[in-house]
């Protein structure tokens, strides 16, 4: 198609998906999730020539026509943005506190009444708030869409300050699955060239308002050259692959028909279509997988139609587990066999404990003064980061009162309307001054890692749901090593304000529930030995050479960068080694 | 949105413009996705529910007193009073509708005369700077908590008019997950921790009746059509991102 309009036509296939029954015939692969992980499986393995199955929990959605809340108007919204209020008191209770939930997506949240899990009991410090979203294209249409890579430093963490298990791996060996999942996805960003963050496959970065640049500067002169730089997205900044660049409406996650945000629905399930390999069963809920102890492998999948709710088994020779940390860790508990009593994968005992997340809910805000006459034009979906600045192991100075550390997102704005009610006055004068933006001010708005903290678990209740699946219960909170560093976050965000010459600075922090950061990971950790862990260097489970698991179920350490793009890494790198098995003769299947 | 198609030709037309050239056919589908939605008019035809029809006269007199015609259209014109009535019939707790009612039916009595809607328009105004200076008078405990609020990240309460989706852009000056995580305390009760202390904030304590209505005719005055597109402005794909414009050639706030 033509690029008429500078931003570049979309030419995302529409996909197909059938609710195709059971054959004996055995696919060569069978992926469990269609989210962010989930699409990367589907199309590497597709690319690779496997005949491939994709089965997803939820609904089918087509890219485009559902996204019924693309570019609503404010005026069109029904209760103008606060959301029906008791329809989600009776229905989402839970998931309405996740933070991009709101009017326009609350229809890509799970309902919780269908949806139950079960948490610490009378605890209120134990609630882990799952997130969830079951619908073809999962989390990868929810997203926050920002994408750092892990560094050495993080994958060497739990090693040298001895907390943790040792990752397998270190970050050369990721290193070019990285570039190679970011030039498909596309990432707009700016390269720094800095050890803590290593850059990205770099689309052109999004500009910083004046008063980030006025920041930036102040920062980098305050405190010996530290970086601030705009946020790494995987949304377009010209056309790339067959989608268009962004055209800045703001709210991504309604949903992008032209494709701009990096999604499964507009990239990687239409690359794995294309390859002529790929079948989607949508309302396919996996119960468990079928193991084979005189084979030694996973055979198939057992499902059960969301619908009809029949059960069936799905064959294959390879089974990829992409269903999300939690969701991935239920899968593996819920398959028991005479070898492996307490659930594939789990000969450490360590399968669904030590869950990790990002913890947040903390900042610092000011005004800064001296930008009245300035303004944008467009809704930039992106704001700033600064890398982690603390405890960084070549440089003792940096050494803080707790281990690992936190980077900052955050950036400036003019205040809107929303102001009015906060401040007094009536009539045409207020009218007035609401006509005009209000002051800039900038937000720091940090996120920390978590430490894995083995009573931090997902366990399987004896209670089932409506298609007989286990509820899970879910357990855990943050701990000292975090708190310490809450103060912190707070602490360093203020000063960096007040460095930049920001007036009225404040810091604030809010109750945080482990999981609110939609980081959970952690659930089945990658390990040397099965003894240690879950999975083994290549995302394998220990001991079965035929299943796979690269959500973030696999994360050893969290590091403290938004996680989606090494997932992504890691499931392209384990298909790599998965279809080299295969054909090595290693892997006969 | 477009009950007709030339209104939907000259949106088109719009749109062509600020993406710099012709639309091609599948993205120009995409982004008049929202168009499906059928609710644009959906206060022109709107039938009270809750507010009885002096309740109606007294609520369109007082929101027409903060947000007034000038040059365009005041908050009665736009609909707020409707607005106000379907966040009372369908949003609101019947204990929190029942108090805001009742506050309501009782300004007649602190009105000269026994009747807010009989004063005249100068005595209307200062009847309602009044009640504003009244509700944010700076010693007030409760005011400053809620101020706190407004400055805190720009976190939205409950209480304090929960800000639509276009606002978290420019609250957070982006989207992603520092967008989202703003938006995470809408329509919950917390407590945010300052330099002085905690400060309880949310649903268990309500903001005054007055400071709700106030609340409530912003929202569903800034939110409207002329609110949005006329008073401020508004683009439902500009196109482009400028991150430095002179204010004075945007000239208004963004809605």
């Amino acid at each position: 198609m033509q690029n008429h309009s500078g931003h570049g036509a979309t030419t995302i296939e529409k996909l197909r998906t059938v609710h195709v029954q059971a054959s004996s015939e055995p696919y060569d692969a069978i992926v469990i999730g269609s989210g962010m992980s989930g699409g990367w499986a589907a199309k590497e393995l597709t690319e690779k020539g496997l005949r491939t199955l994709v089965l997803e929990r939820g609904r089918n959605v087509e890219h485009g026509a559902d996204y019924v809340t693309e570019h609503r108007a404010p005026w069109e919204t029904p209760f103008r943005g606060r959301g029906d209020r008791r329809a989600v008191e009776e229905r989402q209770f839970r998931q309405s506190k996740a933070g991009p939930f709101n009017e326009n997506t609350a229809h890509w949240y799970v309902d919780d009444v269908d949806h139950p899990y079960e948490t610490g009991e009378d605890d209120a410090a134990d609630e882990f708030l799952w997130v969830r979203g079951y619908h073809l294209g999962g989390r990868s249409i929810m997203w926050g869409r920002q994408t750092y890579r892990l560094s050495d430093m993080d994958f060497t963490a739990n090693e040298r300050d001895g907390r943790g298990t040792r990752w397998p791996i270190g970050y050369a060996d990721i290193e070019p699955w990285y570039s190679h999942v970011e030039r498909f996805v596309g990432i707009s960003g700016e390269a720094l060239g800095i050890r803590n963050l290593p850059d990205s496959e770099f689309l052109p970065a999004m500009p910083l308002t004046a008063v980030e640049q006025h920041v930036r500067q102040s920062i980098a002169d305050t405190y010996n050259g530290r970086p601030m730089t705009v946020g790494r997205v995987a949304i377009l900044t010209q056309a790339h692959n067959g989608r268009a660049g962004c055209h800045y409406c703001g709210p991504c996650d309604r949903g992008c028909t032209a494709g701009a945000y990096f999604c499964s629905l507009s990239s990687t399930l239409p690359a794995a279509q294309a390859t002529g390999n790929l079948t989607i069963r949508p309302d396919s809920i996996v119960h468990s997988l079928v193991y084979d102890e005189e084979a030694d492998r996973v055979t198939g999948v057992r499902v059960v139609d969301r619908n009809t709710k029949e059960e069936m088994v799905f064959n294959a020779r390879l089974v990829f587990l992409n269903a999300s940390a939690i969701g991935s860790a239920m899968i593996l508990m819920n398959t028991k066999t005479p070898r492996f009593p307490d659930g594939l994968g789990n000969q450490s005992g360590l399968l669904g404990k030590g869950i990790m997340d990002h913890h947040f809910m903390v900042g610092a805000n000011g005004e800064i003064p001296g930008f009245e006459d300035r303004y944008t034009f467009g809704n930039r979906p992106n704001g700033i980061y600064i890398p982690r600045f603390q405890n960084l192991p070549w440089d003792p100075s940096s050494n803080r009162d707790f281990i690992r550390g936190y980077g900052y997102q955050g950036g400036s704005s003019r205040g809107g309307w929303g102001r009015g009610a906060g401040m007094g006055g009536v009539g045409v004068a207020l009218k007035q001054s609401l006509r005009e933006p209000g002051q800039w001010s900038f937000s720091m708005f940090p996120f920390g890692e978590t430490l894995a903290y083995d009573d931090n678990r997902v366990e399987l209740t004896d209670q089932v749901d409506q298609w007989g699946v286990p509820i899970p219960r879910i357990v855990g909170s943050i701990r000292d090593n975090e708190r310490r560093m809450r103060v912190a976050m707070q602490n360093d965000g203020a000063e960096m304000l007040e460095a930049a010459g920001a007036v009225n600075v404040s810091t604030w922090e809010a109750p945080y529930r482990l999981g609110e950061g939609i980081h959970e990971m952690g659930t089945a950790r990658m390990a040397a030995t099965p003894e240690e862990g879950c999975v083994d260097e290549w995302n394998r489970v220990h001991e079965i050479p035929n299943l796979y698991v690269t959500d973030g179920a696999f994360m050893t350490s969290a590091g403290c960068q938004n996680p989606s793009l090494t997932y992504m890494a890691f499931t392209a790198r384990a298909v790599d080694h998965a279809v080299n098995a295969v054909n090595n003769g290693d892997l006969r299947v | 949105m477009f009950d007709s198609p030339i209104d939907r030709r000259s949106a088109l037309r719009r749109l062509s413009y600020v993406l710099g050239g012709v639309v091609s056919a599948p993205l120009a589908s995409g982004l008049l996705a929202g168009c499906r939605t059928p609710s644009g008019g959906e206060l022109a035809s709107y039938q009270y529910q809750t507010l009885a029809e002096g309740q109606q006269q007294t609520l369109a007199a007082l929101v027409d007193q903060i947000l007034p015609a000038t040059d365009t259209p005041g908050a009665s014109d736009v609909g707020v009073p409707q607005f106000i009535d379907k966040m009372l019939t369908e949003w609101y707790a019947p204990e929190e509708r029942d108090q805001f009612l009742a506050w309501l039916d009782g300004l007649d009595a602190q009105a000269e005369g026994g009747s807010f809607t009989g004063l005249d328009d100068e005595a209307r105004a200062a009847f309602v700077a009044a009640l504003d200076a009244e509700a944010f008078r700076p010693s007030e405990p409760a005011a400053e908590a809620e101020e706190l609020d407004e400055d805190v990240a720009g976190v939205a309460t409950e209480g304090t008019a929960a800000i639509q989706e276009e606002q978290e852009n420019e609250v957070a000056g982006m989207q992603g997950d520092l967008g989202e995580a703003m938006d995470d305390t809408t329509g919950s009760s917390q407590e945010i921790v300052t330099g002085e202390g905690t400060v309880s904030t949310g649903a268990a304590t309500p903001p005054p009746a007055y400071r709700q209505l106030k609340e409530l005719t912003l929202a569903g005055y800034y939110t409207s059509e002329p609110g949005a597109t006329q008073e401020l402005q508004w683009l439902a794909a500009p196109g482009r991102y400028d991150p430095d414009v002179p204010l004075s050639e945007v000239g208004r706030a963004w809605a």
